[in-house]
């Protein structure tokens, strides 16, 4: 998508009609609007918005600013209407490209002010939309949502035209959730989790009606199956659930870690508990690992008592190997040669009609059949040898990992003993408010504990059912063979369910697969915004935590400036943008208003290269200044500036550019 | 329009579902999803005649193979 011109009017600050083309170059990608506070910046970025969306967009619009949209209606026009006894239009209209057509979208409200009072009923609204060919003629089409969707969905709206709140908001401690959703909803994650929602309602819907029908045995197995269902569903909302409380508690845990690593008396003991709880977390994750590879040891290594009945085997058959019941392969080739060459070692000739002949070749047949019966005999004996060396490796590395295991329990013990420690020391602080922050870390940080038993807990569970369902299926679709209409049913169940399961499979690949590439974006995107910062490492965990270390492997995600965080919200921010490879033009409010000047340097160097159309609305000095000038005016093909006639309590456009 | 890097991702995990009906009952799931992004009244009842549809196609050929 890319927006070519934007038409205002009678909105907000702006009187009467204004034009700003927004068409740019590939090369000059920026459009620049500047304007000082309460010039109409943001009314901009509202036009541009309230065109797309219209309703969509106006709640949003009232939690902003507590304004309904006819209250963006221009003061002049209103006053003039009121005073003329006529009605007042407000319009904002864009005109876009998309996929190679071009179309004009306007929002229109039409209204008569209240004469007794300054209320405003808004008498008439539309929206239009229409496609515009190349002969210049238009064509009205149907503005729906699902044209939206495809152009760029009103719920990823705010990845692509956001402003300094929302950068600086995405910066803060606990956004995981925000992270997580637009990671989800850029590449349509959702469409996968409600398909399979949807999906297994219906695989219910058809079980339900299986049981209604069913009778006798059939009745028994359909319920049992039924209620081993339930439960699976269940279990996998608690799972869920459970994730969830598990991504607050962590996201709390981050906001009062934040607070104590802010306070004087708190700062370096915080920081202590960070590093052991960090080192504890990779003990875990070591003591994870030693479970899975101990289960796959064990399998193998459980076969120990049969060592003895091996060596026992392989030594018969090395005495049966030297008395040559297993035969050589010599005695097989001699015979053969012979008969080949019908002429025996003693020298006589005999041809193939000759008793010797036959005889020979009766004893070649014997000796093949031995050796078939001798090959079988040192399959299994070089079979009983590797299995020997397979199960002693196993249990050398059993031995090796109970060590480790041993070891690791040591060294928990004690980061255990010292965390607790440093968490004496924290309460022992006279200070009420450290002393309440303290108690509710380690209250939360007990839930977290509690929240990851359960979690593991309920995953073995699952597990169990779903081992159960798959042997209930087989009695199921044995049995369901009696009943006609019941096995009908339970084709269409099993039909809708397994597309739920696959749909759930392909989910969870591709929503890990896209959480590794927005972290590869992001962490390359911050070391180009800020080079000075390139030895630490950023990454986006599993949980959809931000997580930054510095060359130690300390987080540190906490001591980074307000500069850094919002260079990383925004590295992510616009790496959510590509990798959704959506294009559409990013449109920002006040990139630059709380960076500082470097900061600002090396956002300003980047931001023309991250799309191929940049509007950025930014207040003159503290956005626009020299620093932000030297790289951004290169790249730009437009550049507006907004005066504001107090006054008149209007906004005028000058183009500069 | 080319399909996307996501697209082709999706494409290739298809591929992947060994069962041609699941393949059809997903692919027109996701289309209705897509179309209902935001609707306030889902149409299950679509996605329902889907999985009939793919069943009774499965009945027919089990009926001819016999």
């Amino acid at each position: 998508m890319i927006i070519e011109k934007l038409i205002i009017e009678n909105f907000a600050s702006f009187f009467g009609r204004h034009e700003i083309s927004l068409v740019n170059s590939p090369e000059k990608p920026l459009t620049i609007i500047i304007g000082g506070g309460a010039f109409g910046k943001t009314s901009i970025f509202d036009a541009i918005n309230w065109s797309l969306y219209g309703r969509l967009y106006e709640p949003e619009l009232y939690t902003r600013s507590e304004r309904k949209i006819e209250d963006f209606i221009n003061e002049t026009a209103l006053r003039n209407a009121r005073s003329e006894k006529q009605s007042v239009e407000m319009q904002c209209t864009l005109f876009f490209e998309h996929d190679e057509k071009k179309y004009r979208i306007q929002q229109e409200l039409v209204a008569i002010p209240n004469k007794v009072n300054e209320k405003i009923n808004a008498t008439d609204r539309s929206t239009s939309l229409y496609e515009i060919h190349l002969s210049g003629n238009s064509t009205p089409i149907n503005y729906s949502e699902s044209f939206l969707n495809e152009i760029l969905p009103s719920n990823v709206r705010d990845y692509f035209l956001f402003n300094g709140e929302r950068i600086e908001k995405l910066a803060m401690p606990g956004a995981s959730n925000e992270i997580r959703d637009g990671i989800y909803r850029v590449i349509d994650l959702e469409l996968f989790q409600n398909g399979s929602i949807h999906l297994s309602e219906i695989a219910n819907k058809f079980r339900k009606r299986a049981k209604a029908e069913s009778s006798g045995e059939v009745a028994n197995i359909e319920q049992r199956y039924s209620d081993a269902q339930e439960r699976l569903s269940l279990l996998k909302g608690q799972h869920q659930n459970l994730l969830g409380e598990k991504r607050a508690a962590e996201d709390q845990i981050e906001i009062i870690g934040d607070k104590l690593r802010g306070l004087q008396k708190t700062i370096d003991l915080q920081k202590a508990r960070d590093r052991l709880e960090q080192q504890i977390k990779i003990l875990e994750e070591e003591f994870k690992k030693i479970a899975i590879e101990l289960r796959e040891l064990s399998s193998i290594a459980g076969l120990c008592f049969a060592i003895d009945p091996i060596v026992n085997l392989e030594k018969k058959l090395d005495e049966k190997r030297d008395k040559g019941e297993i035969p050589s392969e010599i005695s097989e080739n001699l015979l053969h040669d012979i008969l080949e060459m019908k002429r025996c070692i003693c020298g006589t000739k005999f041809q193939e009609k000759d008793e010797i002949f036959r005889t020979l070749e009766q004893r070649l047949l014997q000796e093949k059949n031995k050796k078939n019966k001798g090959n079988d005999l040192i399959d299994l004996f070089f079979g009983l040898k590797a299995a020997q060396k397979d199960i002693e490796n196993a249990l050398d590395n059993l031995n090796k990992l109970d060590k480790d295991r041993n070891l690791n329990y040591e060294k928990q013990k004690e980061l255990d003993k010292e965390l607790k420690e440093i968490v004496g020391k924290l309460s022992k602080i006279p200070d009420e408010n450290i002393s309440k922050l303290t108690n509710k870390y380690e209250e939360i940080n007990n839930s977290f504990s509690e929240i990851k038993v359960n979690i593991s807990h309920i995953i073995t569970v699952i597990t169990e059912t779903e081992k159960r369902i798959e042997d209930l299926k087989i009695d199921r679709e044995r049995l369901g063979k009696q009943q006609d209409l019941v096995r009908r049913y339970q084709l269409r169940d099993d039909l809708a369910q397994n597309a739920a399961s696959e749909l759930d499979r392909i989910f969870s690949i591709f929503a890990e697969d896209t959480r590794k590439e927005v972290e590869n974006l992001t962490k390359n995107e911050f070391a180009r915004f800020m080079p000075t910062a390139s030895s630490l490492t950023v990454s986006i965990n599993p949980e959809f935590h931000y997580e930054i270390r510095d060359q130690d492997g300390n987080s540190v995600l906490q001591q980074l400036s307000m500069g850094q965080k919002q260079a990383l919200s925004l590295a992510f921010i616009t790496s959510i943008s590509r990798v959704s490879e959506k294009y559409p033009p990013l449109v920002i409010d006040m990139p630059f208003g709380r960076l500082d000047k470097d900061v600002q340097r090396n956002i300003a160097s980047r931001l023309p290269l991250l799309s191929s159309q940049i509007i950025l609305l930014v207040l003159p000095g503290t956005e626009w200044n020299e620093i932000t000038q030297l790289e951004l005016h290169k790249y730009a093909s437009n550049i507006y500036r907004l005066e504001f006639n107090k006054k008149a309590r209007e906004t005028t456009i000058f183009k500069e550019l | 329009m080319p399909p996307n890097k996501f697209r082709k991702k999706i494409l290739e995990l298809f591929e992947k579902i060994p069962d041609e009906n699941l393949r059809i009952i997903i692919s027109e799931t996701l289309d209705i999803e897509r179309e209902n992004r935001n609707a306030h009244r889902f149409p299950t009842g679509r996605i329902e005649d889907i999985v009939d549809g793919v069943a009774n196609l499965l009945e027919k050929k089990k009926v001819v193979e016999k």
